[in-house]
């Protein structure tokens, strides 16, 4: 009986102490903008603390996986508290702009954006980019072997390919940009090949790949700049001595470009507080923002003017594709079928 | 202290018939005790006069008034259960006042616990005190809200042997004293006969006597009833005026109104030892076995073999001695065919 | 819930998706789900049986420190393996330093690793049903079978086991459930299972009616299974030995001694000081750039809602399972109770929309008003944990008791407050330490249903390790395995001792 007591005493402590998640208020009088958010960094709250500074309008965030929000938002239709949506992926973007989850805005700083990474309609827009490379073990591979992604499915690679699996967004973005730039047939023979060539069944975060590199397991792997930064990075002095032990290849240089993720910002069609909103918008694809990106977050700001200022600036200098294959949603949709139908786990 | 009237209920669970057309009347202030053997449908009749379950059809009525509408919170019925079913989780005391409402509960905590003897063991659970302890309880909190009715299931069948005789005795002594109307289920003829005034026989769901004990152990109905009451042996016989003839030959009876046929039914205590060839069964003693104050001896005439239940401690009677055994004639039970 | 949002069903995906990867799904499935079953099934009944059994040096520590994996959530536990055993781990990093064995490749994602990883943190839950069930048989079977010449290992699986197995099956139906909606292990193993098809079909393809196909035959098998426990335990006559003798446990001496405490300290140490130490040596490599602020806050939130959920199913779980008992007439329909196990083999993303979807019909503001849509979420998905104790619980509670309150005189509700709530109140416990427990380590409902700019524990540990941020990751892994380790050691401390 007593432990019943105690769980009462618990429960009022816990009432007691429940500022817990404000619920999205819509009243404009109470200057807020309500985020439906997949970027969950640290460095995104310190800007979005700023932003508050700044203007004195509250954030609510939400942060889940991008295809969860999409389907909350869809749900929600016209009722949605949300005002903006962040993913790190563009095609998740056109997904919800196709499904008319968003409203067009005017936002002054679009021009400052490059200009291959602006969604044609207006409808979302840009504020980072991370490239996906391949990365090869320094010890054992000549870079100069290897140019495009197509390589990795030559034969000379068998059992020298770790990679992550095709339930990874990365890798099925990667294959709709496959698939848009030299047809759905190559498509299919590269995974074959890439299947064939692996040296272990897919598996782990792109993390994983390079340290399956560092322990000899395969020699190349694609990864997102992202994690190969943030692993140079690292608490752990073995993540860091991982990292120094790859290099990098932009692949398709002398093709498309490589092939990039782009984050991305909208204003949701119903969005109760449009002007925050904007606001907000304005804010992150600022000139100064976009510094604090590109100093903070491992990516590649979306700012014409402002360079890469992390560890990927170290990576080089490098021509990114556009993003044609994000527009087209059904080329994402084939690309898990060609994963299926390939093979690839 | 009401009378009870059971008139023309019928019960079925299921598609078993458990009681058809079943009537009962019960005098204020007498104890009655429903016995029969399991399934015969005793228990399910006290469920329905608590209104632990529902009529199918018939009614019950307490002082002439019908009850079955009432529901059984407010029934003023006192009900002691088979497993006694005292909160585990309560004192006595709070075990005997659960249902109280009235005034004053303090004072009649006390009566209740100088009635049934529990003083001094208020504080205590179910699980500290002894088995007779329990029953006393148990009763005490049948009796808290003093009902009009009290109905006991299989009170004793829980309870050892060697203090069953002990709790028996105190449970009827408290009832007698409070002259509350009763109802008592049991299984054990000996119980019914210990503590009961009138006794009713149940078999699948219908009334087979309902009389006092000595009544029902003397004037049995049929077989059921007799050896339901105590041992005894059964003789295939005919009657002819007034001779009888069984296996072990003719002999006078004074009874009048004998049927033409049936069977002879002798308890123990109509069978004496009688002289050499004086007998009406003459044989051979084949086992002999202790059993209290009797021997049950195994008798083997030229024909058969019988069962009976002798003092035999003076006779040094021993296994394959010849012995001859009277019959009590005026004692005899005869059921027709 | 689900159901309602889709009309007709696409065919043709559904016969892609049979021609290329259901089979890889069927038997994934069913591969990791034996794996699991049979694993968690050996740790769980063996420990049991040596800890009910025998006596050994730290016995009584032993007993519950066995059920502390418990507090650890799957997906941490394969996080923290593979960080043990990847290049940058402890092992690698000794393995490295050690001449000859300097290039050993250590990998446990996959299958295999798998099936271990899951069944470390699984096997308690048939640990503590089948050491309760041993405890409670009488010594005298065991006697009586030793009598008649039985080994003890035939006393152990011709006697104790069969009659220990409706509580056996009842903790491995929960084993069962689990790895069935066990998302983020597989996933980050890379094995392609039901589940994970699910949300392939469902998030990558958009392809709803596919998703739902999956589902329909993940819940068909669910309700196999579960149909299978209400067979299996219908039959169960097998009473309690309440007043029989307590067992004399064996002092154990010599090779079978250092069997026995081979494999409970082993156990031990694989599925508990393993993963802890790799998340505090994470936690000490991450230590000074943790943000320790905001877990007042992070761990409030994780409180509140383990406790008003845990409170929430408890009285809803109370009122069903009386009003089964008191309402004689809903008796045929009781095997349909357990059809609310349903929501604890869901996928927890599946169960959230579903909870958008069904409050949106009732009343669109709930969905915004603070941690409601949370609360209705995690009931959905945690009542069977809860229900079934209180069940059980009742079940003991003779029925004449009911009857001798109500010629009493006490109404239907006093007879629950007065009588069974008290009798029952260790089931309570135990449920709400369950629920409890669970709901701390929950993350996908909690993901996508919270409000903004609320965090859990859990949530702040996922954040980081989908970033692979696995050693930022481990300050509030750590914490949801301390929060669970308190009501886990109460717990035990309640089932050890007699009512």
């Amino acid at each position: 009986m007593k432990y019943l007591y105690l769980i009462c005493a618990l429960l009022v402590v816990a009432s007691c102490s429940s500022p817990k998640g404000e619920k999205g208020n819509s009243s404009e009088k109470e200057k807020v903008v309500n985020v439906y958010s997949q970027r969950h960094y640290e460095s995104d709250n310190i800007l979005l603390e700023k932003f508050t500074e700044q203007t004195g309008i509250k954030v609510n965030v939400v942060n889940a996986g991008a295809d969860e929000l999409i389907n909350r938002l869809e749900m929600e239709g016209a009722l949605s508290p949300a005002d903006v949506f962040i993913t790190v992926d563009a095609a998740r973007l056109n997904r919800a702009k196709n499904k008319a989850l968003f409203q067009k805005v005017d936002l002054s700083n679009s021009k400052n954006l490059k200009p291959q990474l602006l969604d044609t309609d207006g409808l979302w827009f840009p504020l980072t980019y991370r490239a996906r490379v391949i990365v090869y073990d320094l010890k054992d591979v000549d870079p100069a072997t290897i140019t495009t992604y197509s390589d990795l499915a030559k034969p000379e690679w068998k059992d020298k390919v770790v990679i992550r699996s095709s339930g990874s967004g990365y890798n099925q973005s990667l294959l709709a940009y496959i698939i848009e730039a030299e047809g759905e047939g190559a498509a299919q023979d590269w995974v074959k090949g890439v299947v064939a060539n692996m040296a272990r069944d897919p598996k782990g975060g792109d993390r994983d790949q390079i340290k399956a590199i560092a322990s000899g397991v395969g020699e190349v792997s694609v990864v997102n700049t992202y994690y190969l930064a943030s692993l140079l990075n690292s608490s752990n002095p073995e993540e860091v001595a991982v990292g120094k032990s790859v290099g990098v290849i932009f692949p398709n240089q002398e093709k498309e470009g490589t092939h990039i993720n782009v984050s991305g910002a909208a204003v949701t069609k119903s969005a109760p507080n449009k002007a925050n909103a904007v606001k907000l918008l304005e804010f992150l694809t600022s000139e100064e923002s976009q510094k604090f990106y590109a100093a903070n977050s491992f990516e590649y700001p979306a700012h014409k003017e402002v360079p890469a200022d992390s560890t990927v600036a170290t990576f080089g200098e490098f021509k990114a594709s556009g993003l044609a294959f994000a527009r087209d949603m059904s080329l994402t949709e084939k690309a898990v079928v060609v994963f299926d139908e390939g093979g690839w786990k | 202290m009401k009378a009870l009237s059971i008139e023309n209920i019928n019960k079925s669970f299921g598609q078993t018939k458990v009681l058809s057309d079943f009537n009962l009347k019960i005098g204020e202030g007498q104890i009655t005790a429903l016995t029969g053997e399991s399934g015969s449908g005793k228990s399910t009749i006290l469920r329905l006069i608590a209104g632990l379950e529902i009529l199918d059809s018939g009614t019950i009525k307490l002082d002439n008034k019908s009850i079955e509408q009432i529901s059984p919170r407010k029934r003023k019925i006192g009900f002691v259960f088979q497993d006694l079913a005292l909160f585990p989780h309560l004192t006595v005391k709070k075990n005997i006042l659960f249902g109280y409402n009235g005034s004053n509960a303090q004072a009649r905590l006390e009566e209740l616990l100088l009635l049934t003897n529990l003083n001094g063991l208020e504080n205590r659970y179910p699980h500290e005190i002894s088995g007779g302890q329990q029953q006393r309880v148990a009763l005490a909190r049948a009796l808290a809200s003093s009902p009009e009715l009290l109905l006991m299931d299989e009170p004793f069948s829980s309870l050892d042997e060697r203090i069953k005789n002990k709790v028996r005795a105190e449970i009827l002594s408290i009832i007698k004293r409070l002259g509350i109307t009763t109802i008592i289920v049991t299984h054990h003829a000996s119980d019914a006969f210990a503590i009961a005034d009138e006794v009713a026989i149940l078999s699948e769901g219908k009334l087979l006597q309902f009389g006092s004990p000595s009544q029902i152990y003397k004037h049995p109905n049929n077989q059921y009833v007799a050896e339901l009451f105590g041992s005894g042996i059964f003789i295939p016989a005919t009657v002819n005026e007034n001779t009888l003839n069984s296996p072990f030959g003719s002999f006078k009876v004074e009874q009048k109104y004998l049927p033409k046929g049936g069977t002879l039914f002798i308890r123990p205590e109509s069978v004496r030892l009688g002289q050499k060839d004086e007998g009406h069964i003459q044989g051979i003693i084949k086992q002999k076995s202790f059993k209290g104050p009797h021997d049950v001896l195994l008798v083997e005439d030229h024909r058969q073999q019988f069962s009976f239940e002798l003092e035999t401690e003076r006779t040094h009677l021993e296994t394959g001695n010849h012995v001859s055994l009277l019959f009590d004639l005026n004692e005899l039970i005869i059921f027709p065919d | 819930m689900v159901l309602t949002k889709t009309a007709g069903i696409n065919f043709q995906n559904i016969t892609a998706l049979s021609n290329t990867v259901l089979g890889a799904y069927i038997t994934n499935t069913l591969w990791i789900s034996s794996g699991v079953i049979s694993l968690s099934l050996l740790i769980g009944v063996g420990c049991a049986w040596a800890i009910t059994m025998y006596d050994f040096p730290f016995r009584k520590q032993l007993e519950w420190m066995l059920i502390l994996p418990l507090a650890i959530p799957t997906f941490i536990n394969g996080i923290a393996y593979a960080g043990l055993t990847d290049y940058a781990g402890p092992i690698r990093i000794a393995l490295r330093a050690t001449p000859w064995l300097d290039d050993v490749y250590l990998d446990i994602m996959n299958g295999w690793g798998a099936i271990f990883v899951m069944s470390m943190v699984l096997y308690p839950y048939i640990y503590l049903t089948s050491r309760a069930a041993f405890a409670n048989q009488s010594s005298q079977l065991l006697e009586a079978s030793k009598i008649l010449g039985a080994t003890e290992f035939q006393s152990f699986y011709k006697v104790a086991v069969p009659i220990a197995w409706p509580a056996i099956f009842s903790g491995l139906s929960l084993v069962i459930m689990e790895v069935l909606n066990d998302y983020g292990t597989v996933k980050y193993f890379g094995i392609p299972t039901f589940t994970t098809g699910i949300f392939k079909s469902w998030l990558s393809l958009g392809d709803m009616p596919s998703a739902i196909f999956l589902a329909a035959i993940l819940l068909l098998f669910v309700i196999f299974i579960l149909s299978l426990e209400w067979w299996i335990t219908r039959k169960k006559v097998i009473s309690e030995a309440s007043s029989s003798r307590a067992l004399t446990r064996e002092k154990i001496i010599g090779s079978k001694k250092i069997i026995v405490m081979v494999g409970v300290l082993s156990t031990f140490t694989l599925a508990f000081i393993v993963p802890l130490g790799q998340l505090l040596w994470w936690l000490n490599l991450s230590f000074t750039h943790t943000n320790w602020g905001n877990f007042i806050e992070i761990i409030g939130n994780t409180l509140t809602l383990s406790l008003y959920s845990s409170l929430i199913i408890i009285c809803m779980g109370i009122a069903i399972a009386y009003a089964f008992r008191v309402l004689k007439n809903l008796k045929y329909i009781q095997p349909l109770s357990k059809l609310t196990s349903l929501g604890y083999a869901m996928p927890g993303a599946v169960i959230a929309i579903g909870i958008i979807a069904s409050i949106l019909l009732i009343d669109n503001e709930l969905i915004y008003a603070g941690i409601y849509a949370l609360l209705f979420g995690y009931t959905v998905r945690f009542f069977a944990v809860g229900y079934s104790p209180i069940v059980s619980g009742l079940k003991k509670n003779s029925l004449s008791i009911d009857d001798a309150a109500l010629t009493l005189g006490a109404s239907t509700f006093k007879t629950l407050i007065k009588v069974h709530l008290p009798l029952i109140k260790r089931s309570i416990l135990v449920s709400l330490i369950l629920i409890f427990v669970d709901i701390s380590k929950e993350l996908p409902i909690t993901l996508i249903l919270r409000p903004f700019n609320f965090n859990t524990l859990a949530t702040n540990a996922y954040q980081f390790a989908t970033d692979e941020m696995a050693p930022e990751s481990s300050a509030a892994s750590l914490l949801i395995i301390f929060v669970g380790i308190i009501p886990i050691y109460i717990l035990n401390r309640s089932m050890r001792s007699k009512p």
